[in-house]
């Protein structure tokens, strides 16, 4: 019987120590801006447990200024990162091997917004018009518009605030649709008094927010990249459909991560994004569209801020692909 | 009984409730209203006070920081430091002032000399302890920072927006740039900012401090809205006055908040402010940096006193409209209840009931008044009607006793035709259509000694009941008097004799009186005052009997009565009448008149005396038509047929 029961309690151990060496490390993701209703589907399918039910393990990443979810990446501090279709090209471009799973934003949410009262209805009114913008990506898609309408600007660098803005020093500053241009609509500005410039309307429409992976880690764990994106965009369709509960959620990390924030605000930009994510026609959300694309590579070749060839297929793995 | 709704009392409620209702109601508005006013003005008046004193005391504060920078940047523009010298005056200045828990002296690239990049010193108090950093891209890349980016741009010093510390999230800074210049080759170029950050623990202290009625409370919006101080902790800082405004849907909210950021000052009502009460709230500016006070005052609080009063007032004013409807109700009925007890009486006196009493009054008033004057309505109507009603009953007795004076009257004259049916010598007939009244015509014939026709015709003057006595007694003495050897002239003369004597009434009576002596035709006549008789001949002569030229008989006594005398042809007709036939008028008051009695007489030649008769009175009433008979109408015809030869 002891013999039996000294076997017994070896075998449970060698079950029990296998089954420690099974659970690995969990999936680390970043995105590029601070934990708010901007990546709220993210939020959403980790507390609401959708990750896990695809079989996930996933750490979200406190992310913010300062911390750069490409530089994470290519360091591999992070798994998954979240970033611009632009700036990821760049990364790209200066080899980082990375991969777009999964697009978000389809269109542009950068847009330019003017004070009508200084007289600037179209977009030929910028002309010597002062000009606030955030520095590098932010900028590609200005400076692209001032160069295709030969538009001189003087230019401002634009910080956290619109303050620049709203005390007068600019005429023009850049907003995010879903972020500051609500912020000023906040700070008294009606929309009766601004003119906004979309780059979509200039053909210049930039897809913004992707799910980026180094391709090295695709190819070892193309499921898991896969149930990442669908796990996510289940997370946004729950986001979507249920606001207060999303919001309150949001408003959880934005003051657990100390940041000043609104439910008004978050609320705006939760509905934006639902906007913002929506496809073309006879294209499925998430997926990134090869004419958008290459609209952006054209863009980022000309202004130089890509040298070299990057084709469609070698940067993106579509989420309803077979890998 | 009357309808509820159309009783007096119900009347007089409603309308003097009505009128006192809307004096009332226009008092008690107008009184509302403007001691509303007063209170607003008022507490209008205490928030300027109150919002202005602590808009002084902040600004005081603000002010004293401002000192700090302006003079640090006046110093660095006139001397030279070195970097050591430079950290050295700003550890003295942080460590000296209080208020300050910083101080920056942020250069443009290359601009401090010995320095090629950006150079920031900055010294702070952490913990009581002073610390010193360099500011530097890019962990903080400070050029693009707002408290040095807008001041340098602008060329102005400001305040820069509250902002969390760094390193301890609980502290709200806000830091006072001054634009630092240099001259270079002659000009004056900016060459970075000197500013001082400040923690604004005390701001929320002063602004708690403000306090209006139970629950006013102050809060502070920065220049783009953001809420500095606000006694909902999560506000602070998180929202601005137009994120609150779009939660609660409140676009007066964001009006007052864009009136506020352009340095206006108001005192508003906002409904429902923040999806609570209603509210008044003053806000001012902060001048220095550009913010904005805002004093609220709750309305309920506010209005508290008012609108007790106006609880009283109103309440005072339901018991005295229920006093009111009680005292109208009573002084109602006081005036309808005797009313009613009188329209009661009086239904029962006008359904003949004069027994019932009129209810008696003790009041002095009008009602009393009309009930006296019923009662003495109802006593004069009684004895109205009870002598109506004697008068009736003597007239019905006269009537019928004139009914049978008048039966009387003709009974006394002959009125079987014809009269002497065996005599074919002569026709006789006569008739009498009396007025309404009893009249006084009359006629009668007799034969004496079967050759002598006495007749007569007559008309007392005057009417009713002495006519026809003096009637029947003219008739009878002519008959009692009349004696065949008598002249005609002699029995009237006697007649009239008999009848003046004793005649107080002063009555006559016009008389025709003949006798035909039926054998040779020959008439004797006495023609006393009576309308003349024609003579109808067969020839179609028709001709007046002449006047005897005398009286009416009971005129004078003793008077000498002529005898007139005529014959008649054969188949003459004496048509004898009363002037009830020629005065006889039509409704045009023209007389029948003997012309037309003339006229008509021509178409009678063939006719006998009863036909004569008959047609005339027709005539006549044809004549008269509607007009009413005034007058008895009286004919009569004798037709003397031929004369019989006597044995």
């Amino acid at each position: 019987m002891k013999k039996v029961l000294i076997i017994l309690i070896l075998l449970f151990g060698i079950f029990a120590l296998q089954a420690q060496q099974k659970k690995e490390a969990p999936i680390k993701f970043l995105a590029h801006w601070i934990p708010q209703a901007q990546f709220a589907g993210f939020i959403i399918a980790l507390e609401n447990g959708i990750y896990k039910k695809h079989g996930l393990d996933v750490e979200l990443l406190t992310g913010g200024p300062n911390r750069s979810s490409l530089d994470w990446l290519a360091e591999k501090k992070t798994d998954i990162s979240a970033a611009w279709l632009s700036s990821a090209l760049q990364f790209r471009d200066k080899n980082v091997k990375l991969i777009n799973i999964g697009q978000l934003i389809q269109k542009s949410a950068l847009m330019l917004v003017a004070k009508k009262g200084r007289g600037i209805n179209t977009i030929n009114d910028l002309n010597g018009k002062k000009v606030a913008m955030w520095q590098q990506d932010f900028r590609i898609q200005p400076d692209a518009l001032f160069k295709k309408y030969g538009l001189k600007v003087k230019d401002y660098p634009l910080s956290e605030t619109q303050n620049i803005f709203i005390r007068d020093v600019v005429d023009v500053t850049s907003v995010m649709l879903y972020n500051e241009y609500h912020l000023l609509r906040n700070s008294g500005y009606d929309e009766k008094d601004l003119t906004i410039f979309r780059f979509q309307d200039f053909d210049l429409n930039f897809p913004e927010d992707g799910i980026y992976v180094l391709e090295d880690f695709y190819n070892k764990n193309p499921k898991v990249c896969k149930d990442f994106v669908h796990a996510t965009l289940e997370g946004w369709e729950y986001a979507f459909a249920h606001e207060t509960e999303t919001v309150q959620l949001v408003m959880k990390y934005l003051t657990k991560a100390k940041y000043a924030a609104n439910e008004m605000h978050q609320l705006w930009m939760l509905r934006q994004m639902k906007e913002l994510f929506q496809p073309s026609a006879g294209q499925k959300i998430g997926e990134l569209r090869e004419t958008d694309y290459n609209n952006v590579v054209k863009t980022l070749r000309a202004s130089g801020n890509i040298k070299q060839e990057i084709l469609f297929n070698d940067f993106y793995r579509s989420p309803n692909g077979t890998p | 009984m009357v309808r509820l709704r159309n009783s007096l009392a119900i009347k007089l409620v409603v309308s003097i409730l009505l009128v006192s209702g809307a004096i009332f109601l226009f008092i008690f508005g107008s009184n509302f209203s403007q001691s509303r006013d007063i209170l607003l003005k008022n507490v209008r008046l205490n928030a300027k006070d109150i919002s202005l004193a602590t808009v002084n005391k902040i600004e005081i504060i603000l002010t004293n920081v401002e000192k700090i920078p302006y003079t640090l940047a006046y110093h660095l523009e006139h001397s030279n430091l070195s970097k050591d010298e430079l950290i050295k005056l700003l550890t003295n200045v942080t460590a000296s002032s209080a208020e300050i828990t910083g101080v920056t002296i942020a250069f443009e690239p290359g601009a401090f000399p010995g320095e090629k990049s950006e150079f920031a010193p900055y010294v702070y108090k952490s913990d009581g302890v002073l610390k010193t950093v360099f500011l530097k891209p890019p962990e903080n890349n400070y050029r693009l920072k707002d408290w040095y980016l807008i001041p340098k741009e602008l060329q102005k010093a400001m305040w820069s927006e509250p902002y969390y510390n760094v390193d301890n999230n609980s502290k709200i800074l806000a830091t006072f740039s001054v634009p630092l210049y240099k001259i270079i080759g002659g000009k004056r170029v900016c060459i970075g900012i000197v500013s001082a950050e400040i923690d604004l623990h005390w701001l929320e202290q002063i602004v708690k401090n403000v306090k209006l009625y139970q629950n006013g409370y102050a809060f502070l919006i920065s220049h783009d809205g953001t809420f500095v101080t606000h006694p909902e902790k999560d506000f602070i800082m998180n929202e601005t006055i137009f994120s609150v405004a779009e939660k609660y849907n409140d676009l007066n909210v964001r009006k007052y908040g864009q009136a506020a950021l352009k340095g206006k000052s108001d005192f508003i009502f906002l409904n429902k402010f923040l999806s609570k009460k209603n509210i008044w709230l003053y806000y001012v500016p902060l001048v220095t940096n550009d913010w904005s006070l805002g004093v609220v005052i709750p309305d309920d609080e506010l209005m508290a006193d008012l609108n007790a009063l106006t609880k009283y007032i109103l309440l005072y004013n339901v018991i005295g409209a229920f006093l009111l409807i009680i005292a109208i109700t009573i002084l109602a009925n006081r005036i309808t209840r005797p009313l009613t007890k009188l329209a009661a009486a009086t239904d029962e006196i006008a359904a003949g009931n004069f027994e019932v009493a009129i209810p008696e009054m003790h009041s002095k008033d009008e009602v009393s008044h009309l009930a006296a004057s019923f009662n003495f309505m109802k006593i004069s109507l009684r004895q109205y009607i009870d002598n109506l009603m004697e008068t009736t009953a003597a007239k019905q007795k006269m009537e019928s006793e004139l009914k049978i004076a008048h039966e009387i009257q003709m009974g006394i004259l002959p009125k079987i035709f014809p009269p002497f049916p065996d005599r074919s010598e002569f026709d006789i007939y006569a008739v009498i259509e009396p007025a309404k009244e009893v009249g006084g015509d009359f006629y009668d014939f007799f034969l004496l000694e079967n050759s002598y026709l006495y007749f007569a015709i007559g008309d007392v003057s005057g009417k009713g009941v002495p006519a026809s006595l003096f009637m029947a007694v003219t008739k009878t003495l002519i008959k009692a008097t009349t004696t065949i050897d008598l002249p005609l002239n002699e029995i009237i003369f006697k007649v009239n004799n008999d009848l003046c004597r004793e005649n107080d009434s002063s009555m006559f009576v016009t008389i025709f009186f003949a006798r035909v002596n039926i054998k040779t035709g020959e008439v004797d006549f006495v023609n006393a005052g009576h309308n003349l008789p024609y003579l109808v001949s067969q020839n179609g002569e028709i001709q007046k009997i002449k006047k005897t030229g005398d009286i009416a008989v009971g005129i004078l006594n003793d008077y000498p009565y002529q005898l007139g005398k005529i014959t008649l042809a054969e188949k003459d007709k004496l048509y004898l009448y009363t002037d009830g036939i020629t005065e006889a008028q039509n409704i045009k008051d023209e007389l029948y008149s003997d012309k037309r009695l003339e006229e008509f007489l021509k178409t009678q030649l063939n006719s006998s005396a009863k036909e004569l008769v008959l047609n005339s009175v027709k005539e006549v009433k044809r004549f008269s038509d509607v007009a009413p008979q005034s007058d008895d109408i009286t004919s009569f015809v004798l037709n003397w047929i031929k004369p019989v030869e006597s044995d």
